[in-house]
């Protein structure tokens, strides 16, 4: 892809991920902000395949926007929130917080981004280059899993505990709860929620 | 050749080639279903309008484009209008990567089957906004039972792909036909069909449950939900959704006929290395006679078992076919690394 129109998909992601972020804040409607938190994962995949990252982008699109996300609106579906049952917006001191809060998180990081060496370099050479030339196989599924399997294969192990870990909290928790309800409730339960969940 | 501008062109002439077949199979479809069931239940089936009944599926369009188009009190408006095109879309998009003849396809990705899971699996958006939208509980449920039945399965059908990928050693879907050809009668053997039998039966029940199809159709369910997430849809959203599950049903059918069945090749014709226009027509042939085939399995199907219970159908899914395609895989691996040819035929 020519330089120019790759730009031109970086900035039309980069905008999307930016105002779907916002967005995804903004809205009162919790579907509606899982459904720009969507837009955003798939914003983001782009950008991960404009890096010639082709299968880290599906792995996020595939993950995050792909199954994730369906659990997060399941939850919402099941809550199903409408209108009037909203809890009220918080008030004006909270609002400032959290707008102080984040207006410094983004002064930290600009300041940090604009002052580091990387970027000092690119400006002294007047025009900010293009990326490095990467090798064909960058990106393959072949390079990712030997990333993957065989430079990180400590960090990848841990993570899987971890899951598994949290997978038997899941299911401990739920098996819990069936004691302490009555047993036409649970059936009820497991054919509405567990079951599906 | 290598003008930017010539293959953004040529590939908008093959999206548009595909996406108006598509569109044509599409009543075609409708067609044969009801042909098919009419045959499976002796009955004679639509046969008023055209010869035969050709011309029903042009008949019931101009019907659904003129019914009222409704939206309920109460409805999300901008959910219900976007949840049609959110089954439609990926289904159409997703059989881009499909070759449907020799190297012919849309979109040629290094990650083709990726590609096709992640956007396929998109469509689940679409059911469980629709039924969350028409602020109708039993299009809620539906839309429920729809996201719960196809992210369970798509883990299923994912495992069951990997053991292929793993055989094949590539994702790149041509290269997997071009494995799964041999010569003479037995080259039929080289089928992934018969070198994977525990994924390729997999795949197809998940494929079944994915599609929302008979004995799986629990999402729609008339004797307990009405209609499901469309309970609400009139007109042409309807009809939306309707394309939508019949196209998805064509990718479906495409992606088993390219892993499983060899795709556009056969086992007694030799692969040109340069293919003529003849071998291209031939081989865009060879796949759909394979699509329309496994369609017609797809209808038989639906119109001889039952449907499941929805407790059996989160049991079987969990419980049996995630396991077995885990075994699957893992056999295959050790296969894989130990060069048992005799279990699995490795390339």
């Amino acid at each position: 892809m020519s330089p120019g129109i790759e730009q031109l998909f970086f900035g039309i992601a980069a905008v999307v991920a930016t105002v779907s972020s916002m967005l995804v804040v903004t809205r009162r409607n919790p579907i509606y902000s899982a459904m720009f938190l969507i837009v955003m994962f798939a914003a983001v995949s782009v950008i991960f395949m404009l890096l010639d990252a082709t299968f880290l982008g599906f792995m996020q699109l595939l993950v995050y926007a792909g199954a994730i996300m369906v659990l997060y609106l399941f939850v919402i579906m099941l809550i199903n929130p409408r209108e009037g049952d909203l809890p009220e917006e918080s008030g004006a001191t909270e609002k400032s917080f959290a707008a102080g809060v984040s207006l410094l998180i983004f002064s930290m990081l600009s300041f940090a981004i604009s002052h580091s060496n990387e970027v000092e370099r690119l400006s002294a050479l007047g025009s900010i280059p293009l990326l490095p030339e990467v090798s064909d196989s960058h990106g393959t599924i072949r390079a990712f899993g030997l990333e993957l399997f065989h430079n990180h294969l400590l960090v990848f192990e841990l993570t899987s505990i971890l899951i598994l870990v949290g997978i038997i909290g899941a299911v401990h928790l739920a098996s819990r709860r069936k004691n302490n309800v009555p047993h036409n409730l649970t059936n009820a339960a497991e054919g509405v929620v567990s079951q599906d969940v | 050749m290598t003008d930017p501008l010539y293959s953004i062109l040529i590939a908008v002439i093959k999206a548009v080639i595909i996406f108006a077949v598509i569109l044509q199979i599409v009543p075609l479809l409708v067609y044969f279903e009801r042909k098919i069931s009419a045959w499976i239940q002796d009955r004679i089936g639509p046969n008023r309008v055209g010869p035969i009944g050709l011309l029903q599926p042009l008949a019931d369009v101009i019907k659904l484009a003129f019914k009222e188009d409704l939206t309920p009190q109460g409805a999300d408006k901008w959910i219900y209008r976007l949840a049609p095109v959110l089954v439609y879309a990926p289904a159409v998009l997703a059989f881009t990567v499909i070759p449907v003849g020799i190297d012919l396809q849309v979109a040629s990705f290094d990650v083709g089957v990726v590609f096709l899971l992640t956007i396929s699996g998109f469509s689940v958006y679409g059911l469980a906004f629709g039924g969350w939208a028409s602020n109708n509980k039993y299009s809620l449920l539906g839309g429920l039972r729809a996201s719960a039945q196809m992210i369970s399965y798509e883990v299923a059908m994912g495992l069951s792909i990997i053991a292929i990928m793993m055989t094949a050693e590539t994702v790149d879907l041509n290269e997997i036909i071009r494995q799964q050809w041999g010569s003479g009668t037995l080259g039929l053997l080289e089928w992934n069909l018969f070198k994977q039998p525990i994924a390729a039966v997999v795949f197809i029940i998940a494929a079944f449950a994915e599609t929302n199809r008979l004995p799986f159709d629990l999402a729609e369910c008339e004797a307990e939900l009405i209609g499901g997430f469309h309970t609400e849809y009139t007109g042409l959203k309807f009809a939306t959704f309707f394309m939508g599950e019949y196209v998805a049903m064509i990718t479906m059918s495409g992606l088993m006929v390219t892993l499983f069945l060899g795709g556009w090749s056969v086992p007694w014709v030799e692969i040109p290395t340069s293919p003529s226009m003849v071998d291209m027509a031939l081989s865009i042939g060879f796949f759909s006679v394979k699509l329309f085939a496994l369609l017609f399995f797809y209808i038989w199907i639906r119109w001889t078992l039952p449907r499941f219970r929805y407790d059996q159908l989160m049991g079987i899914g969990w419980k049996v076919f995630i396991p077995v395609s885990l075994v699957n895989l893992g056999l295959t691996a050790v296969a894989g690394v130990l060069g048992w040819k005799w279990l699995i035929p490795l390339p």
